[in-house]
């Protein structure tokens, strides 16, 4: 079959200016021209963000810290929760150790906007675990504290609670029954 | 058509089709030049407030998003450091910027994620951007980079795109002098009691070890003479800061001391009055000569000694490789210590547990103040995560670090005049006046324990220990060594160690006797 040249020629010529006016539009219009700018309004309950988690050095001397990115909110609790769910989650790299007890996991968060006091709620796990030794009590508060104290710079005390009431210890060593001040952790 | 005629026009589709397709990929390859070059797209662009603190009037300053997807706003290399009021460093060639914060060179390269200093290398989520002639640095530096490089404090507001800087809490106020006829007394004033220790090994310095401090080094720096110093440098360190203090070649000896209730450490360096013609100086290297120190302070007597078996009854411990329980290895180390210790030079042993019973950490505390303690030792074994981790740590209280409300208690404390009256004692902070004692005890266990079996030495640690809080007397917590670790753990199961643990911690705590007697009560 013989299609006429002429067609050809205007489907030719139809592309041609097409793809001239997608290269202009793409690349030379947009460039340099101010006006264009738009005043966007910061993260918010859709956005994303950057955090970072301490977790232990492989022989309890420092911590290592990673980076994740988590859903931004603007409830703090629930960037709180994402944050230490992710801490228990434990590090992705071979140098760093997870910093808790076997089976521990959050059961709540609680923010106290007044005196600026987070309440970590943790199951039972964190204190019947395998626990014990010094290294391994200290370590678990300095990562979890540290964390809190870079990522929410804000929060000036951490109350930790364990199935909703305070203890006296995690491990028999660090004293737990008053709010810690996650900057002194840094 | 006649055959020229299709090929002018083969030729004219040709021409038509070739050159849209290098003017197009031309364009492209411009494109991804200046993206990568001066001309950076702005994608948004904002205005937020920075207020810089420390008096200073707040700036506005503009940022924008630059590197999409990402929605990180980005703040002009110029702007911050006119925010953080640093020194800044662009060397075009390379495409760095240098920042001066403290004694930190911070350097951000453009194309680059990472912000690297002396101090760390930190990741950041999205690269530097070279845009409009000058590296452009993404918001993220302020949040999470910052607050660990420097001592300043961060809070960003993303709601209103306000940027507030303030100076993080320290611990250390600062320095003062103060001149006498044949002395220098150097003053470190602390916002709260700080445990230290003084360094008298080298030559023509004395290093102050502040243990638990958080300084802003800048501050404690001193390059002039002043009488007798002849500088100050200090440095901070994870869990302490050390001072080195350079002397004047005149000095013959020191004193150290606090005083105002530990919220002052002194370190006064004396040089001798010249009565007689002075020998004239041999040429040639000069002899290393450590000075002559006189440990000031509160005289302790080391009679009563309470020996605390870690855990116990109901509570196991940590749970060895093999098996070995905390509690029983800590029981039989604390036996062989009273054994070894009972009746030499009159030292009386008391234990806060001789079975495998439960105690409660506050018991254990109330036990040892109603026997009249001089002396509390807590003695555990350690344990990890991992297997990796060994060696030997000791332990004493950081009073800074355990309380919410201590500093509120404090005032309370001071303020009602029930202090004067009762002599009354907020528990919590009993342990603080005897900070200074137990990080010298803490110091003679570790360096015993590390040498005599030959332990790693992990040092000396500050934490807030329930068991140490609101012990009248110097206390401290020994980790002997690590039960996770396979190693180790055969050793923890053995009476023998058991033995030459007891040994070397008798040992210390021999020493410190002696050298808390030998101290010399004088005030200032």
């Amino acid at each position: 079959m013989k299609i006429p040249r002429r067609i050809v020629t205007t489907i030719m010529a139809v592309l041609i200016v097409g793809a001239v006016a997608f290269v202009w539009e793409e690349f030379f219009h947009h460039r340099g021209s101010p006006e264009d700018l738009e005043v966007t309004e910061p993260l918010n309950e859709q956005g994303m963000r950057s955090v970072t988690l301490y977790f232990g050095g492989r022989n309890a001397e420092g911590f290592v810290s990673e980076r994740r990115i988590i859903t931004a909110s603007l409830h703090r609790d629930e960037e709180v929760q994402a944050v230490v769910e992710e801490l228990l989650q434990g590090p992705k790299s071979a140098s760093a150790v997870r910093t808790w007890p076997e089976g521990t996991a959050l059961r709540d968060v609680f923010y106290d906007d007044d005196l600026h006091l987070l309440y970590l709620d943790f199951n039972t796990a964190l204190v019947s675990g395998d626990t014990g030794g010094s290294a391994m009590e200290t370590m678990t508060l300095g990562a979890l504290l540290r964390t809190i104290a870079v990522d929410f710079p804000e929060v000036d005390g951490v109350q930790i609670l364990v199935n909703g009431l305070e203890v006296e210890t995690l491990a028999g060593h660090i004293d737990c029954t008053k709010p810690f001040r996650p900057r002194e952790w840094l | 058509m006649t055959n020229r005629g299709r090929s002018t026009l083969r030729s004219a589709l040709g021409v038509g089709l070739i050159l849209p397709l290098v003017v197009g990929l031309l364009a492209i390859s411009s494109s991804r030049l200046a993206a990568q070059d001066s001309a950076q797209k702005e994608f948004a662009a904002r205005s937020a407030r920075i207020n810089p603190g420390e008096g200073r009037p707040s700036m506005t300053v503009t940022l924008k998003q630059l590197s999409p997807p990402s929605e990180e706003w980005y703040i002009a290399g110029s702007d911050l450091a006119d925010a953080l009021q640093v020194g800044r460093f662009w060397r075009a060639d390379v495409r760095k910027l240098v920042l001066r914060l403290d004694d930190l060179r911070v350097t951000f390269t453009a194309g680059a994620r990472s912000v690297v200093s002396e101090k760390s290398t930190i990741l950041l989520r999205t690269p530097v951007v070279f845009h409009q002639g000058e590296p452009w640095i993404p918001m993220e530096f302020f949040t999470s980079v910052l607050p660990q490089l420097s001592d300043k404090s961060v809070r960003w507001n993303a709601d209103d795109f306000t940027l507030n800087l303030g100076v993080r809490m320290t611990n250390v106020e600062g320095l003062s002098f103060e001149q006498g006829d044949l002395y220098t007394q150097l003053v470190v004033k602390l916002n709260t009691p700080l445990a230290f220790r003084v360094d008298d090994s080298q030559p023509r310095q004395l290093i102050v070890k502040l243990y638990g401090a958080r300084i802003s080094p800048g501050a404690l720096t001193v390059t002039q003479p002043r009488g007798l110093v002849d500088s100050v440098e200090a440095r901070q360190y994870s869990d302490y800061a050390l001072l080195t203090v350079h002397l004047s070649e005149l000095v013959s000896r020191y004193q150290s001391l606090s005083r105002a209730d530990g919220r002052e450490i002194v370190l006064k360096v004396m040089q001798e009055p010249i009565t007689t013609i002075p020998e004239p100086v041999p040429r040639g290297p000069k002899i290393v000569q450590t000075l002559p120190s006189t440990e000031v302070g509160r005289k302790i007597t080391v009679r009563r000694v309470i020996i605390d078996a870690g855990h116990g009854g109901a509570d196991d411990g940590k749970k060895g490789v093999g098996g070995l329980l905390e509690k029983d290895v800590s029981l039989a180390i604390a036996l062989e210590l009273k054994r070894e210790l009972q009746g030499k030079d009159g030292i009386e042993v008391f234990l806060t547990r001789d079975d495998d019973s439960t105690v409660g950490l506050i018991e254990r505390t109330e036990f040892a103040n109603q026997q009249r303690g001089d002396l509390f030792l807590s003695i555990h074994c350690n344990g990890w995560y991992a297997p990796d981790a060994k060696g030997v740590e000791t332990y004493f209280l950081s009073p800074a670090k355990t309380q919410w409300d201590s500093t509120v208690a404090r005032e309370e404390n001071l303020t009602t005049g029930v202090a004067e009256d009762v002599d009354f004692i907020v528990w919590d902070l009993v342990q603080n006046q005897f900070i200074q004692e137990s990080a010298t005890l803490a110091e003679e266990v570790q360096e015993g324990l590390s040498s005599d079996l030959k332990l790693d030495n992990r040092g000396v640690k500050q934490a807030g220990f329930r068991v140490l809080v609101g012990a009248y007397m110097p206390a401290i917590l020994v980790e002997v060594a690590f039960l996770s670790n396979p190693q180790e753990a055969k050793l923890l199961a053995s009476r023998d160690f058991h033995r030459r643990v007891a040994h070397s911690l008798a040992r210390a705590i021999l020493k410190f006797r002696d050298r808390m007697e030998a101290v010399r009560e004088e005030k200032p």
